[in-house]
């Protein structure tokens, strides 16, 4: 049967229609393969690395202390905002410092480059005002200014560790108390504001009154950990400085 | 083989008439066998230019056989005549038709086997297949064929 069979299908193949271009379609069949295949892996390669981002994404906005997605903070000076990897230390050092009873969290946009901002609220979740924080890079020896007298220099204070600093507390208006600070490292001329302020249009007086006491802002602003709590490269007086909080009594910039 | 063009126009131009038969014979069709093919070579082409490639017959064999294989699967085995083609002997149909019978994978090993003349070892690579099976589709393949063939030349003469 082996023989045979071999026999047999020689004459069944007698119809055999003859080549044409087969050889050329085949070609081009195989090069229309190797273009979808490239179009299959570099669609694969981008939805890899869309899908690393989106992880990357997430896992930032879930492992990362205070990252609000819903804040519209420049993408830029936000990063540079954070000077490491710890939840954020500026709160560290002011949240044990206020009263226990109220709370301390982020305030949206709550961070730039040479800020934070964060709200305060009371245990019945009231609002109880703003905390605002900068620093700046004083060049020069700098003139704390004087409310009542504009364009003279305010006589300093001294806290330890080589920190001079004047406060500006100002309940007169109940509609808008403030208690500042303005603290400046005497040996490198950097220069903290701390700003507690009340809620504002609040009914009366108490209920307006800022989250801390004056003496509160000034431990805070004269602590030395605060002027480390920023990265070495944030300065309210630098290019995003649009962005930084306005202070009751502002930091003179040494052109003034 | 090497992965260059001309390599492999040589080896498509020797080897497309004969893998066109093998798939005629597996789906008894010219225009399905002529699709099958170039789509099988195509794919030689393809992988053989990435590397892929180690033994391009084993390759397009294995690869033309699973086509067919597949293709049986959801079609009636019809043998067809080439558009314009001389009157095929009665005798020629009656192979086919018995041929056609016999499952695929036994069906493939004729083919291959009784056909194209490989080996059983290279039949097995392709198919799949130990040794021992190959030889065990060819020995039922053949007896089943013979019997067929019979049956169909004694339904003629009755």
């Amino acid at each position: 049967m082996t023989t045979r069979l071999n026999q047999l299908l020689e004459h069944v193949l007698d119809g055999e229609p003859v080549i044409g271009d087969e050889i050329d379609e085949i070609f081009r069949r195989a090069d229309r393969m190797r273009r979808r295949r490239l179009q299959a892996l570099i669609g694969s390669g981008a939805a890899v690395v869309a899908v690393i981002a989106a992880t990357g994404y997430a896992l930032t906005v879930t492992l990362m202390p205070g990252a609000d997605t819903s804040a519209p903070a420049p993408a830029a000076s936000y990063a540079a905002a954070r000077p490491s990897a710890v939840a954020d230390p500026v709160l560290a050092l002011i949240a044990p410092i206020a009263d226990a009873k109220l709370r301390i969290s982020p305030r949206p946009p709550e961070r730039g480059s040479g800020w934070r901002q964060y709200s305060v609220t009371d245990s019945a979740g009231r609002p109880r005002g703003t905390i605002e924080v900068a620093v700046y890079h004083v060049a020069e020896d700098l003139c704390f200014p004087v409310l009542a007298a504009p364009g003279k220099c305010a006589r300093t204070e001294w806290a330890p560790a080589g920190v001079e600093y004047v406060r500006y507390d100002d309940e007169k208006d109940p509609d808008w108390q403030v208690h500042q600070t303005i603290a400046r490292h005497i040996t490198d001329g950097r220069t903290v504001a701390v700003m507690a302020t009340g809620e504002r249009g609040a009914d009366d007086a108490a209920g307006g009154k800022p989250g801390l006491t004056g003496a509160q802002v000034q431990k805070i602003a004269t602590d030395r950990r605060l002027f480390d709590a920023f990265g070495s490269s944030e300065d309210c007086f630098g290019p995003s400085s649009g962005a930084c909080p306005a202070f009751k009594v502002p930091v003179p910039d040494g052109s003034d | 083989m090497s992965g260059d063009d001309d390599g492999l126009r040589d080896y498509v131009t020797s080897r497309l008439p004969s893998l066109r038969r093998s798939a005629f014979l597996m789906c008894g069709d010219w225009d399905l066998a002529t699709e099958l093919t170039e789509a099988c070579l195509a794919r030689v082409v393809a992988d053989s230019r990435r590397g892929a490639v180690a033994d391009p017959d084993v390759y397009a064999y294995a690869d033309l056989m699973e086509a067919c294989r597949r293709r049986n699967r959801r079609r009636e085995h019809v043998f067809v005549a080439a558009a314009g083609a001389e009157g095929v002997a009665a005798e020629s149909i009656l192979v086919l038709d018995a041929l056609h019978k016999l499952a695929p994978r036994c069906r493939a090993v004729l083919v291959l086997r009784h056909w194209d003349g490989f080996e059983v070892d290279a039949v097995g690579a392709m198919l799949d297949l130990d040794d021992e099976r190959v030889d065990a589709y060819e020995r039922a393949g053949l007896a089943a064929l013979e019997r067929l063939i019979e049956d169909s030349r004694t339904a003629l003469a009755g």
